[in-house]
């Protein structure tokens, strides 16, 4: 690495109030691909925004960053002179494909603005030359594509569009930030192959910046981790995977790895991640298994565990040998397995209708879509769904955006009227006009929502976003709040929180409050809504545990919506694949992963990111 | 194309609306119009022979589609009060109204989309600091009250422009210019203190845009990326205030007509319900009514050519 | 995950503060000389002083006197009694309707309910306040009643469309999903999580109509179709001043600046609430 193509020595980043970014320097070879990780808050987006000059106006930076074949340090450039080499000399694909691209400009002129701007093609050559990268980009019809507005094209066109514009005058640097996080696992898969080929066949250097390891570990040689502004570890992929030094580092790949978990059954925790084994041992013999790699696992344990990304006191649960909370999960782990032996007979097919304690049957469901005032065309949200889970049973459903799960969540709930159909839950068949009918259903059946910010009302108390079911069930107040004391410990909050706000929590600790409220009215079954989505990694192992656990507590028949395979496989006993609003495969989970009958599912598979995969 | 023919059927059912709507309003009192029409010491006689020859002894719904036929072919009908026809008085003074209007709504424009790009673009600064306000108190101000200030300074105090009267611009255009400067800035100000504070938003909430970010990662300065990206963006909820402004502006007019003793539609309107000539007033209104509802429809096509994602909506 | 939007620096707080606060400030100066006034004025209203005509301003006049001797200052106080009266039972006619619809119609699921009410609100709104203010007087008679009333009247679609699009965004949370699966009725939902959520919406729009109905009765009363002598009203002062602007100019101003005072209160009250509501609504604060 003679002259590095970009060099940042002590960049730091701050309001007038204090620093966000603490005195951070790498380099980045020409050519050279490095991943910049971390979680929300950790100050990598920030950083890329200063290397291109594009912070917000109440951020001042330090330090300096320097170009090779620029004089100077690019943080003391003017606006314009920095403009000059931004899109030129270097350039960046931003997160949100919907609202980066300007909605009343065609896709072409977007692309060919950034050729006009800096002379490198003009008048109708560059709007040929847009075409042509359009197509470069692997856009179907790149001739129609350049005359579409922005709302005409999909998420991960989008981001191809993006792309292209980012790549128009063969930039030495393209930073890309958290450029797939918006997208569906297979548009994902395609969005950083495609990356990756460009990147590579022009030989621009890259900082990506994700907070998905295995994302990170598909396109980057190298990976620097940044925690709350500062980066705590560097090196190339292979070392920070298999050799990690820094205890966050290691937090974050235990955490991350879906496949491993601890002698309880549970994921790694950054607390927990001394006993990880890291991502070289086998999926299969990791668990339960504890060849500890990293040893010493008491006190780097308990020092890890002031360290986590939810840093107020009643966050972290560290699931670790000897915690009450896991003596009960444990236990009644013994009794869950009790449970599945009695009902081992029905495990053998799916003819077993008496166990199945939720049947959908031939389920429909067409939403009208109005269009002037005479016409309208009609949607199928689900074409003919059947689906049984048995008592007790884990069930997963798994599909991308648009393939109908969240309607099938909705028409489970009674939230909606099917087209077409039967649902029975217990002994009761959902019906949206049956009031009494959809009361005695909804004891029994709860909801975790995906939002954590917005499935909690920023006006009520936590200790009546609790009792809230159990008004409708006319509980009175002293009751309400003797059992939402009873929920707010189960999950792991002290009673404190009853009192206060949901603004005053992090994500985490509302899907927590989330989890209390779903299990206030002791149901036997909960639904869970891509409960993690929204977390951080790190968190997501907490949330993602505690689930499990309060699952075998309380012997919960569990539905687990969720896009991502890895959680699926990790919490379900059994999977539905679902695409376009039609079931294409389900069976147990390993069966359905390990030897996937349909190809979507292959494909699924194949495009999900994994750390195994990585290498 | 079909977007477009529903939202005139829109236009003509809404307007329909509101011609039942005025017509419904002047009937609520029964047997009010010719009663009052009559005056005061009017006997049942004479109420019953007005009410003969207007033909308001006939049932509700037969004078509504009276009414209703009449304007379609471009009548108003005859005053109960002065026995003229009401037609040619809104046709005279609709003119005087419209110029005003237009005019003032230009001259705001001009004023506004200025100032307050500049005012998003100083924000946090002084400068900034004080357009914001001044805007602010520019909005507080009632338009009669600006005009009484105006011609308290510039006719009263300086002399350069006359206090009231209207000439029309075949009488020549110098004296019809100098009749129209100051109800035009009367109106004008205000409005312009209006939009400021509706462009200045609109622009800051441009700003915010991550396609403005694009655009600079592109290499555009931020000034130019706001010039060539953000302005039309912004000016997508400008149009629209600025439409519900102009019927604002179309009754700001009536009172400013007033003050400046201008032969237009407000002038009428308050003499019509002085004289309690309730078919006049009954005219005026379903003009301003339907003035109004027109300008909301041209701003709704002006918004659909603006934004492709309405205009490809259906 | 994105770049941070412009956080809020003590500064921007302090200037939104500064606005309400100024706001606040000039509504209870009005509010404080209506008050006043129901139990002393300096002068009495009606009867008239010929000795005392046209006088600028004086120690016993402060505001001098109009062209029969009426002392101005008394007249000022009490026309705001009649701006705050217009305002109050205006908004609260505009809300108490306005209100219940946009919520009904942001919540129903039977769409012809909801397009008949918003179809309703787009007829209403092509007659503005001050129009239907005027067809009021033809119809009844000009006075306070009708004028409040046809304010009232022509701001229901201004309150009805900001619940309506504060009732479907907040529909949209997840909140109200949990709400409804867990048994809640939708008179239930609507009290406990959507009015509590648009109130803030609800609060500013009332400021700024407030504002709007104070414009409207000063314009109503200029034109003579308004409030009716003998009860003192700030736009008929105005009215009266206007064959004395060459010779007495405080006779307008008077009357004017408390119209503008009254007005920039309302409005400055309304920003400085909306700045500091609105994140709330707009979440993930």
């Amino acid at each position: 690495m003679a002259t590095p193509l970009l060099r940042v020595r002590d960049l730091t980043i701050s309001t007038a109030q204090r620093e966000l970014v603490h005195p951070l320097s790498f380099d980045i070879a020409p050519g050279e691909r490095v991943g910049l990780i971390g979680e929300s808050g950790s100050g990598k987006s920030l950083t890329s925004s200063a290397v291109m000059g594009l912070l917000p106006q109440e951020l001042t930076a330090g330090g300096s960053v320097e170009l090779t074949g620029e004089d100077g340090n690019l943080l003391d450039r003017s606006e314009r002179s920095l403009a000059a080499l931004r899109g030129r000399r270097m350039s960046m694909v931003f997160q949100e494909p919907m609202s980066a691209l300007n909605p009343l400009m065609r896709v072409g002129d977007q692309v060919a603005e950034v050729m006009r701007l800096h002379r490198t093609a003009t008048g109708d050559a560059a709007q040929r030359r847009a075409v042509e990268l359009l197509e470069q980009v692997q856009l179907p019809d790149p001739v129609a594509a350049a005359r579409a507005y922005p709302h005409q094209l999909s998420g991960g066109q989008r981001q191809r569009v993006m792309l292209a514009i980012a790549l128009a005058n063969s930039p030495d640097l393209l930073i890309c930030d958290e450029p797939t996080t918006a997208l569906d696992v297979t548009v994902q898969a395609a969005v950083l192959d495609l990356i990756d080929e460009q990147v590579r066949a022009r030989g621009t250097g890259l900082l990506f910046i994700t907070h998905d390891l295995a994302v990170v570990a598909r396109v980057c040689e190298r990976v620097l981790v940044m925690t709350q502004g500062e980066v705590v570890e560097s090196g190339t992929v292979e070392q920070i995977f298999t050799d990690p030094q820094h205890e966050y580092t290691r937090g974050l790949l235990a955490a991350s790895d879906l496949t491993a978990t601890d002698e309880h059954g549970r994921l790694f925790t950054i607390a927990t991640a001394a006993q990880y084994p890291g991502t070289a041992a086998d999926a299969s013999t990791s668990a339960g298994g504890n060849t500890a790699s990293g040893g010493g696992a008491e006190p780097d344990g308990a020092a890890a565990s002031g360290t986590g990304p939810e840093s107020s006191p009643a966050a972290d649960i560290p699931v670790a040998a000897g915690s009450p909370a896991v003596g009960a999960a444990a236990a009644s782990a013994v009794g869950t397995d009790t449970v599945a032996e009695a009902g081992a007979g029905s495990d053998e097919s799916g003819t077993a209708g008496a166990a199945d304690l939720i049947e959908v049957t031939g389920l429909v469901k067409t939403y009208t879509r109005r269009a002037g005032l005479f016409r309208s065309h009609e949607v199928q949200a689900l074409k003919g769904i059947d689906l049984r889970v048995r008592d007790g049973g884990r069930m997963g459903i798994v599909g991308e955006s648009g393939s109908g799960k969240s309607t099938l969540l909705s028409l489970l709930s009674g939230l909606a009227t099917p087209t077409a159909g039967r649902i029975r839950v217990g002994d009761i068949v959902v019906d949206p006009t049956d009031d009494r009918g959809l009361t005695a259903m909804r004891r029994d059946l709860q909801i975790v929502f995906q939002d954590p910010f917005a499935s909690l009302d920023p006006r009520m108390s936590v200790a009546d976003i609790i009792g809230e079911p159990l008004q409708s069930q006319g509980a009175p107040r002293s009751e309400r709040l003797a059992r939402a004391e009873e929920l707010i410990e189960a999950v792991g909050l002290d009673r404190d929180s009853l009192t206060r706000f949901p603004h005053q929590f992090s994500g985490g600790q509302r899907q927590r409050i989330s989890i209390a409220r779903a299990l206030v009215t002791r149901p036997r079954i909960l639904v869970a809504d891509e409960p993690v989505s929204a977390l951080d990694v790190s968190v997501r192992a907490q949330v993602l545990n505690l689930l499990a656990d309060l699952v075998d507590e309380y012997s919960l028949t569990l539905v687990f919506v969720s896009h991502d395979l890895g959680v699926v496989r990790h919490l379900c006993s059994d999977v539905a694949v679902m695409r376009s609003g039609e079931i294409v495969e389900q069976g147990p989970t390993d069966q359905v992963y390990d030897d996937p009958a349909h190809e979507y599912t292959r494909a699924l598979v194949a495009a999900t990111p994994t750390l195994q995969g990585a290498f | 194309m079909r977007a477009l023919a529903f939202r005139l059927l829109q236009f003509v059912l809404t307007v329909w609306a509101a011609t039942i709507a005025v017509f419904g309003l002047m009937q609520i009192l029964p047997g009010n119009a010719a009663r009052v029409a009559a005056g005061m010491s009017a006997t049942a006689e004479d109420v019953a022979r007005i009410e003969q020859q207007f033909g308001l002894d006939r049932p509700l719904v037969v004078q509504y589609a009276d009414w209703l036929g009449g304007m379609l072919r471009g009548d108003f009908g005859t005053s109960y009060v002065t026995g003229a026809p009401i037609t040619p008085l809104v046709a005279n003074s609709i003119q005087v109204t419209l110029i005003l209007v237009v005019s003032a709504m230009v001259l705001a424009l001009v004023i506004a989309i200025p100032l307050g790009t500049a005012a998003a673009l100083l924000r946090g600064r002084a400068l900034g600091t004080i357009l914001s306000g001044l805007s602010q108190v520019g909005v507080a101000v009632p338009n009669f009250l600006a005009g009484i200030l105006l011609v308290m300074v510039f006719s009263l105090g300086l002399g350069w422009f006359p206090s009231s009267g209207w000439q029309a611009p075949i009488f020549g255009f110098g004296g019809f210019l100098s009749h129209l400067v100051l109800p035009v800035c009367a109106l004008a100000l205000v409005q312009a203190a209006i939009l400021t504070r509706y462009v200045r938003s609109a622009v800051l909430e441009v700003m915010r845009e991550d396609y403005l970010r694009t655009a600079r990662a592109k290499g555009r300065t931020s000034g130019s990326a706001l010039v060539v990206h953000g302005l039309r963006n912004a000016a997508i909820p400008v149009v629209t205030v600025a439409g519900v402004q102009l019927a604002t502006l179309l009754i700001g007019a009536v009172v400013i007509e007033q003050v400046f003793v201008l032969p237009g539609m407000g002038s009428e309107l308050v003499r019509a319900v002085a004289n309690r000539d309730l078919l006049t007033v009954q005219a005026i209104v379903m003009v301003l009514v339907f003035l109004v509802l027109t300008l909301n429809l041209i701003i709704d096509l002006l918004y659909s050519l603006l934004d492709p994602r309405v205009r490809n909506a259906a | 995950m994105t770049v941070p939007t412009a956080p809020t620096t003590p500064t921007r707080r302090r200037a939104r503060d500064l606005t309400f606060l100024v706001g606040l400030a000039l509504v209870a100066l009005i509010v404080l000389m209506a008050l006043v006034s129901l139990v002393w004025t300096p002068y009495d209203a009606t009867t008239p002083d010929p000795a005392a005509r046209l006088q600028s301003g004086s120690a016993e006049h402060p505001m001098g006197t109009d062209r029969f001797g009426r002392d101005t200052l008394t007249w000022i106080m009490l026309g705001a009694r009649i701006t705050l009266l217009v305002g109050v039972v205006s908004v609260g006619i505009a809300m108490v309707i306005g209100v219940p619809l946009g919520v009904l119609a942001g919540m129903t699921r039977v769409r012809w309910l909801s397009g008949l009410i918003m179809r309703g609100n787009d007829l209403l709104l092509a007659f503005p306040a001050l129009l239907l203010a005027i067809v009021f007087s033809a119809v009844f008679g000009a006075g306070t009643v009708p004028a409040m009333i046809a304010i009232g009247i022509a701001a229901i679609p201004a309150f009805a469309r900001v619940a309506r699009s504060g009732t479907l965004q907040i529909m949209s949370r997840e909140f109200v999903s949990a709400a409804r699966s867990a048994n809640r009725t939708s008179l239930q939902i609507a009290l406990q999580h959507v009015l509590p959520n648009i109130a803030g919406l609800v609060i500013v729009q009332a400021s700024v109509t407030f504002a709007l109905s104070v414009l409207a009765e000063a314009g109503l009363s200029f034109l003579g179709l308004g409030t009716q002598p003998p009860i003192p009203s700030w736009g008929r002062m105005l009215q009266e001043s206007q064959q004395f602007l060459g010779s007495r100019p405080e006779l307008a101003i008077w009357p004017g600046l408390f119209i503008a005072l009254a007005v920039l209160g309302f409005n400055l009250m309304g920003d400085g609430l909306r700045d500091r509501l609105d994140p709330t609504l707009r979440g993930r604060s």
